[in-house]
């Protein structure tokens, strides 16, 4: 043992030499390279996206069909659904990417917040594309049932001119949730049940806050509790100030077993 | 070089490492020897920058280790309970090793996991606990991190995959040189291993050096009974061992040759001293006989 130590005149905490990966690893030199959290993200979350889309067009599907046996449709089942899902799947999203995910990273050669940065473009994604989605669909399903001649008297018709501002009104529930997620995760995370339990309060608040001034309904009325541009505002500083705490609480925290 | 300066891990009032100092020639494999409870897991966390110490500092190369992608990119920390996600399958947990680690050997992945028998299909939930430590040596060994860290890796391994882990631990080592520390129980199986030991106990160093040096600072003296326990007589007795009417005992300290050479002229036997048998003598004493710290 002590001859092989001695025989050997490399550096091994030297940094690893990619040609020597890529010829150890027997794999394509594009692949040797290690994969960016944000990619590594999207990968982990791209069946489960997948899944969800797949139910939430079955169950638009099937619902449509079987209100339509009945009578006209009398408002959107896609703002309904989806735009719960625009909400809560975030909320969801951001305690799984603190409560099971961080620790993959960080056992991998990742740093805190390398990680933290990652989530921050991953969740970027989410809360740009998730209310696009709610918007289109609703486009998609006003667009059918109107060639069906199917919309009620309270169905809201979808227009291209009030894209922009529905859009608006989905996008700051679903950074507010998202971040949700992802504090009252790190309280978790962090510290003993009992003192992340009290601090799920002030953890919601950013979701809170953003259902709270401004939402979309079942019949597509946009609502906002205070002018939009404050209300918006609000919703954002809430959706930051959680980043921020939320950077606080994981900077240096210890890579725990379990969360909680 | 490794270097851990006046490092000290607290959990609210309880101190589980106590200002430790020490300094790791890299290209080594380590042995890390502690009584349950004595901080080995939270020094090696300390050593991953998987806990920030409380107070002190780990330095790799004299970089500070904690937060540093350059130096997090060549630690491999493996705990027993493994950081995997039970839900995935063995073969996606190895993937998504291989996506993350640039010097991940998929080809060694693989052949260790035949080795073992691990069936990849598996989900991590649905393995024993042996298989989910060989799961662990695998991700460990395959990551070929420059610093690769096995904290109790054979937990639940039988002797057959013990020794195979062994026996590949090494031949790896030799072919891809570097710095591996190993905190084990079974200090006799794997001591052989080892070529330097760091022996904690409640929370301090007591003890780091050579594992060839430690074993000259004692002897391991076999015989019958009566001769042996005559020749021993003044000398301090770390370990002791008896099967019918043969004795051997572990004495402390070099021998003067001229006894050594006596007693193998009465038909002693004189061997090594046994790794295990200055642990347990070291480690059980209400203070320390030596604190290198």
């Amino acid at each position: 043992m002590s001859e092989a130590n001695r025989t050997s005149d490399v550096n091994p905490m030297s940094e690893p030499n990619p040609s020597e990966a890529r010829r150890t690893s027997g794999t394509n030199p594009s692949e040797a390279n290690p994969m960016s959290v944000n990619a590594e993200l999207f990968r982990i979350f791209r069946p489960l996206v997948l899944w969800i889309a797949a139910i939430m067009i079955a169950v638009e599907v099937t619902a449509v069909v079987a209100i339509l046996s009945v009578n006209p449709m009398p408002f959107s089942f896609w703002l309904v659904v989806v735009g719960a899902m625009a909400k809560y799947w975030p909320l969801v999203a951001g305690i799984l990417l603190i409560s099971m995910h961080f620790r993959l990273f960080l056992a991998n050669g990742f740093t805190r917040h390398e990680y933290l940065r990652g989530v921050a473009v991953f969740g970027l994604a989410v809360v740009l594309a998730f209310p696009a989605v709610v918007v289109l669909g609703h486009g998609v399903e006003s667009t059918v049932l109107g060639l069906l001649d199917q919309r009620g008297d309270g169905y809201p018709l979808f227009r291209f001119g009030d894209a922009a501002a529905e859009y608006l009104h989905v996008l700051p529930a679903t950074a507010g949730y998202l971040a949700s997620g992802i504090l009252i995760s790190a309280g978790f995370y962090r510290f003993r049940p009992w003192i992340a339990v009290p601090l799920i309060a002030p953890g919601a608040l950013p979701g809170l806050v953003a259902d709270g001034l401004i939402r979309i309904d079942e019949h597509g009325a946009l609502t906002q509790n205070l002018p939009f541009a404050l209300a918006f505002t609000l919703s954002v500083a809430a959706t930051l100030a959680a980043g921020i705490a939320v950077h606080r609480v994981m900077r240096d925290v210890a890579v725990k077993r379990t969360a909680g | 070089m490794i270097e851990m300066r006046g490092v000290t891990i607290a959990y609210g009032r309880t101190v589980a490492v106590d200002g430790v100092d020490l300094t790791l020639p890299v290209n080594t494999i380590y042995g890390l020897l502690g009584r349950n409870g004595s901080g080995k897991t939270s020094l090696l966390s300390a050593l991953a920058s998987y806990r920030r110490p409380s107070a002190g500092t780990v330095l790799v190369d004299g970089e500070e280790a904690f937060e540093n992608p350059r130096v997090a990119r060549r630690v491999s920390f493996i705990r027993d309970t493994l950081d995997v996600s039970d839900s995935e399958r063995v073969r996606c947990v190895l993937r998504t090793a291989g996506r993350l680690r640039a010097t991940w050997d998929a080809d060694y992945a693989a052949k260790l996991s035949d080795m073992f028998e691990l069936d990849t299909r598996k989900r991590v939930s649905a393995l024993s606990r042996g298989q989910r430590s060989m799961l662990g040596v695998v991700l460990g060994l395959a990551s070929r991190a420059p610093l690769t860290i096995l904290d109790e890796s054979y937990l639940g391994m039988d002797a057959v995959a013990r020794t195979l882990f062994y026996r590949e631990l090494l031949d790896d080592y030799l072919s891809h040189p570097r710095t591996i520390v190993l905190s084990t129980h079974l200090i006799e199986e794997v001591a052989d291993l080892f070529e330097r030991v760091i022996i904690m106990d409640r929370g301090r160093v007591l003890l780091h050096d050579e594992t060839d040096a430690l074993r000259g600072r004692g002897v391991t003296v076999t015989g019958p009974a009566a001769l042996v326990t005559a020749f021993a007589a003044g000398h301090t007795v770390l370990g002791e061992q008896s099967l019918g009417g043969v004795r051997a005992l572990t004495l402390d300290g070099p021998l003067d040759p001229d006894d050594v050479a006596r007693g193998e002229r009465d038909g002693l036997a004189f061997g090594p001293l046994g790794i295990q048998d200055l642990f347990v003598h070291l480690t059980s004493q209400p203070r320390p006989l030596e604190a290198t710290r």
